[in-house]
């Protein structure tokens, strides 16, 4: 276990996509946002049933769409669960799996924030 | 320009689409590898940006089919990877692609790469066409010919249409050239693929078969037809008047026409029309001549001809 793989993710209430004043991007938003809600349920699933392989698959997808919609800090999260599923490190990657599903929480909220900033 | 996009992830389809929104492109989208392989075959796009992870089929075994598929061989890839590895990216440049791009997308990197591969590709097919093209009269040259007779040929077999040949030859060309010098010979020679051009239909594929010889390819007439045309284009000939060295140069050209009805393969076409041609030049030249049974009988080889 290195420095990377622990809890250096800084995870903000609210995560605003750095994308959010080019319009083409912001219009398209809410598809990779509302994604996630069951992309996260099935990872707890993978992981639940020890399916390291599922577990890593998603992770990659995450890893591969976040940045490219401003959310650089997911794709981060998701880089690293994807390398913990990887290695079984299950203990590891629980504590990445809820990194990761935080910062989506607020990238959610960030969307749907009354006054976006 | 067409671009395909295939990825098993709708959330990059969507994302890459909204990238290239102000490319001024037309931007078609496939989820997965499978519907990716389809929509290459049916649009023939100019470039196609192709996810490597796929679960029901991966990037590398769709580059495999379309780099080994001649008709769709030559359309650049770039590959999308969410991976690190080097590995993966030598390997995808390896099996043909013409370059790769980190997911996720950085804002302008993915543009960029886009316009550097079609402003590539729009090269090859130029020069591609002028590989096609007979220098001189700007007609198809006969490898592009054969290559579209073969194609024609498929085609028109698999929908049980019929297909016609033509074949013209200048008659005495070799005069012309002897009288009024090769510069006046390639004149003629312009003339005359601008009567086929103005004459033929937008199907017709008019090309330059070789020397002083001439073909097209009408794709759904019968010989009939392309007798109607032939005769056309044996007219507009015979009105030519060329000015050289205080003269006028005139000439005339004999045709050959044969279709495909009954013929099973398309050797027996062109020499159906090539034996019809024949007899156009032993009957007297600037003539059209059908290809009937009876000429079989009668076909001695080419040389002859003039
Ligand atoms: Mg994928």
């Amino acid at each position: 276990m290195t420095d990377t793989n622990n809890t250096d993710i800084e995870i903000p209430d609210v995560l605003f996509s750095e994308y959010e004043s080019i319009p083409t991007i912001a219009g398209i938003l809410h598809v990779f946002l509302d994604s996630l809600p069951d992309m996260v349920e099935t990872m707890h699933a993978a992981m639940d049933g020890g399916d390291s392989e599922t577990l890593a698959s998603l992770a990659h997808q995450i890893k591969g769409a976040g940045g490219g919609y401003g959310y650089p800090s997911i794709t981060e999260a998701a880089l690293k669960l994807e390398h913990s599923a990887k290695e079984s490190d299950w203990e590891l990657a629980r504590l990445h799996l809820v990194q990761l599903e935080l910062l989506c929480v607020s990238a959610y909220r960030g969307k749907h924030a009354p006054a976006g900033g | 320009m067409k671009v395909l996009i295939v990825d098993d992830s709708p959330v990059t389809l969507a994302l890459a689409q909204a990238r290239l929104r102000d490319e001024n492109l037309d931007v078609l989208c496939a989820q997965g590898g499978v519907e990716g392989l389809e929509k290459t075959r049916k649009e023939h796009p100019d470039l196609i940006l192709l996810d490597l992870k796929m679960p029901d089929l991966s990037g590398y075994e769709v580059c495999e089919r379309i780099k080994s598929d001649p008709e769709l061989g030559s359309i650049p890839i770039i590959f999308l990877t969410a991976s690190d590895s080097v590995e993966d990216k030598v390997k995808g440049l390896d099996m043909g692609a013409v370059d790769y791009v980190a997911k996720p997308f950085d804002p302008v990197e993915l543009s960029a790469r886009v316009r550097a591969a079609l402003r590539v590709k729009r090269l090859q097919d130029l020069l591609n066409l002028r590989a096609q093209l007979d220098p001189l009269t700007e007609l198809w040259n006969r490898q592009a010919m054969e290559t579209r007779l073969r194609q024609e040929w498929a085609r028109t077999s698999r929908h049980e249409e019929v297909l016609a040949f033509l074949m013209m030859d200048v008659d005495h060309f070799k005069k012309v050239n002897d009288t009024y010098g090769h510069p006046a010979g390639d004149r003629v020679l312009c003339a005359m693929a601008h009567v086929l051009t103005v004459q033929c239909r937008e199907s017709d594929l008019a090309c330059r078969y070789g020397g002083e010889e001439f073909a097209v390819i009408l794709p759904g007439a019968d010989s009939h037809e392309a007798a109607h045309l032939a005769e056309r284009c044996r007219e507009d000939v015979e009105q030519l008047a060329l000015p050289a060295q205080d003269r006028v140069i005139r000439v005339t050209a004999s045709f050959g026409v044969a279709d495909s009805k009954d013929l099973v393969s398309r050797d027996d076409l062109l020499h159906h029309a090539d034996a019809a041609l024949y007899r156009a030049k032993r009957e007297g030249r600037n003539r059209v001549i059908v290809w009937e049974p009876y000429i079989a009988d009668t076909t001695v080889p080419r040389e002859v001809t003039s």
